[in-house]
């Protein structure tokens, strides 16, 4: 069971997949892990909301002030992890968060209740390398695996570091900015994947602003072992559709086939 | 006394640089600029010449002849509403634009509550030929329309923000938010004692001319403060005028808050509510819901209407080195009021808050000499006292 994302992670190709918790109610998370699951999904990347989402643009905002509005405490958030947990035993989890959230509870008692809800991984989208010692020590206490992001303007030396200080997959961050679908990632991003993989020494999933399925399988051949994708869900539940479910897995089994293994 | 922030930007625990890894690479090219360039003599001495001829420094440190009598204390203000563009946003703006400028850097972006430092940051930008954008929340930008105008005539492209509450603390979100897009090109010219290391530090620093004068003037004058009162949002004028205070123990340090609409009711009180937390890449207390959401906070001061607080003040409150008081809404209001009718000049609103302070507590002050930091002028916010001035009365 706790090599979940280890298991995950064995071969080339993987798909994680970004929603956020209590969007658009909480009742409606599980459905949506469900239909992502179903459309191929190998990791599931749950957000939980944060009111100042700074690495995040309008569709994710959103996202994240629909949730706080329908009650999406971090308790809540955890409750429903721990729903989607029960009904896919397999699933690697990964917590998506800004760091007050993990500070606000208690560092420990947050990495604690993540582990008892079936969380296999934490990432806090503001935390990086330098502040990450307490961060560290509370995963490294309840066996949960921490993911630290890489951007395009990070040196080799420093990609090694982080891999080094990241137990679960590195995270590239694919452009300038914040998160949502963009129609082109910038040129360097293939050269920075190759650039990343051999000082990166572990997978490498590459997120933020991929919209297309052919985006994915150009990724895919840079180097990139797997994608994250985010926004692109997030403005389909947006549209609040009937059959949005049946749309969620759909994509992502675009996306899922856009892989290459 | 330890100098503070240590190499990782901590004051105690305050502090630090809570960013994603996209930023690091600025926040280290800044740190390195700042240490290389603000020390030259060449640079030293634009910002002297900006500082005097520009701005108008040294600014009076001015005797409150008729507020010291209705107070029964020797009042000094220290007249920062003299600066131009109209308060002490320019000391800071100065300083990190020109540094801007001798880092290579073509565009500036600042966010703004009042409009002050957006202001600022629009003229300095101006005079050193800078391109200026400037983050406004909505909110901000219907109170104090004539900030806007006036960096839209210093050339600067005002941006709308409709994010949160549609204030200061959303127009710093998407200054950050764009800063992250366009890392390698543009200079973030943050406006307070707040955001990640070395944000706290380099602010501190060029607002520091503010207590230095002080302490010149008074020494000058054969002076002795017993007391120095700022009001306290992020905490930018009151940083720069107790900083050089803070090793002279006979100097009591005020600093304070806005009490909004009270203390059980909207407010920016961080200091006095809040619990530590990390809003915009720094570690510092923080107005925020026991789920930890940031507060949505309330003052009838832009300026003041900020739900964090520079990592500094956490670390002197927790020394207890600098006490940390608040002032609601009406007695800003009342403050604003008694400053224009007794002595002739408006101060800004954020700053009646600490001359309402005095006001309030006069008992206290009875018989000492005390120095207000008078940190702006008012006339930005005669909007929203012809708004307000009714509550005042209970109308």
């Amino acid at each position: 069971m706790g090599n979940r994302l280890a298991h995950a992670l064995k071969r080339k190709g993987t798909l994680t997949s970004f929603f956020t918790i209590g969007y658009p109610s909480l009742s409606a998370s599980e459905k949506v892990a469900d239909a992502l699951v179903e459309g191929g999904t190998d990791i599931l990347e749950v957000g939980i909301p944060f009111s100042d989402p700074l690495s995040d643009g309008p569709a994710i905002q959103l996202a994240s002030s629909t949730a706080i509005k329908t009650g999406a405490t971090t308790k809540k958030c955890f409750a429903e992890i721990a729903k989607i947990r029960k009904k896919h035993p397999e699933i690697p989890i990964v917590i998506l968060t800004y760091y007050n959230k993990l500070l606000s509870l208690g560092v420990e008692t947050f990495v604690h209740e993540s582990k008892k809800a079936g969380v296999d991984a934490i990432l806090a989208a503001d935390l990086n390398i330098g502040e990450g010692g307490e961060f560290e020590r509370a995963c490294r206490k309840y066996g949960i695996k921490t993911v630290y992001t890489v951007a395009l303007n990070t040196p080799a030396r420093k990609i090694a570091k982080i891999a080094a200080r990241t137990t679960g997959f590195l995270y590239l961050v694919s452009v300038f900015g914040v998160t949502g679908t963009r129609r082109e990632l910038p040129r360097e991003l293939a050269e920075a994947i190759r650039k990343a993989v051999r000082p990166a020494g572990k997978p490498i999933l590459v997120g933020f602003g991929i919209s297309a399925p052919s985006q994915v399988k150009s990724l895919s051949h840079s180097g990139a072992f797997g994608v994250i994708i985010g926004s692109a869900y997030t403005k389909l539940i947006a549209k609040g559709s009937g059959k949005v479910f049946k749309k969620l897995t759909h994509l992502s089994k675009l996306f899922k086939s856009a892989l290459v293994k | 006394m330890k100098k503070l922030p240590n190499k990782k930007g901590y004051f105690g625990e305050f502090g630090g640089k809570f960013v994603p890894e996209v930023l690091i690479p600025a926040l280290s090219e800044l740190e390195e600029a700042y240490r290389r360039i603000s020390k030259t003599t060449v640079f030293k001495r634009e910002l002297s010449f900006l500082l005097k001829d520009f701005a108008g420094r040294p600014t009076p440190l001015y005797f409150a002849a008729n507020l010291s009598k209705y107070a029964g204390a020797k009042v000094y203000l220290k007249r920062e509403d003299m600066v131009h563009t109209g308060a002490h946003k320019l000391n800071n703006t100065l300083g990190q634009c020109l540094l801007a400028k001798h880092m290579g850097k073509k565009r500036v972006i600042a966010e703004t509550g009042a409009g002050q430092h957006g202001v600022a940051t629009a003229a300095s930008c101006a005079k050193l030929g800078l391109e200026c954008e400037v983050y406004m929340g909505e909110v901000d930008i219907e109170r104090q329309k004539h900030n806007v105008l006036r960096m839209e005539l210093f050339g600067a492209r005002v941006v709308p923000v409709y994010a949160g509450q549609k204030t200061l603390k959303d127009a710093a979100s998407e200054a950050l938010r764009d800063w992250i897009a366009n890392v390698n090109t543009t200079y973030y010219c943050l406006g307070s004692a707040i955001g990640p290391h070395p944000y706290p530090k380099i602010v501190r620093e060029f607002q520091r001319v503010i207590g230095k004068e002080a302490k010149r003037q008074l020494l000058k004058a054969g002076i002795s403060a017993d007391c120095i009162i700022a009001c306290v949002g992020g905490g930018s004028n009151s940083i720069g005028i107790f900083y050089d205070f803070l090793g002279n123990a006979k100097v009591k340090l005020i600093g304070v808050e806005a009490g909004g609409e009270g203390l059980n009711k909207r407010h920016c009180a961080t200091l006095s509510k809040g619990r530590i937390g990390v809003l915009h890449g720094t570690k510092s207390y923080l107005l925020q819901t026991p789920d930890g959401q940031v507060s949505d906070v309330h003052s009838i001061s832009a300026g003041l209407d900020y739900p964090g607080v520079g990592p500094e003040h956490s670390y002197l409150k927790e020394s207890g080195r600098v006490k940390y008081a608040h002032a609601g809404d009406l007695e800003a209001l009342e403050a604003f009021e008694f400053l224009s009718r007794k002595e002739g000049i408006i101060p800004a609103m954020e700053s009646a808050h600490a001359l309402a302070y005095l006001l309030k507590e006069k008992e206290k002050f009875r018989g000492k000499t005390v120095v207000i930091c008078l940190s702006g002028r008012g006339d930005k916010d005669l909007g929203i006292y012809q708004e307000n001035r009714g509550k005042r009365y209970g109308y």
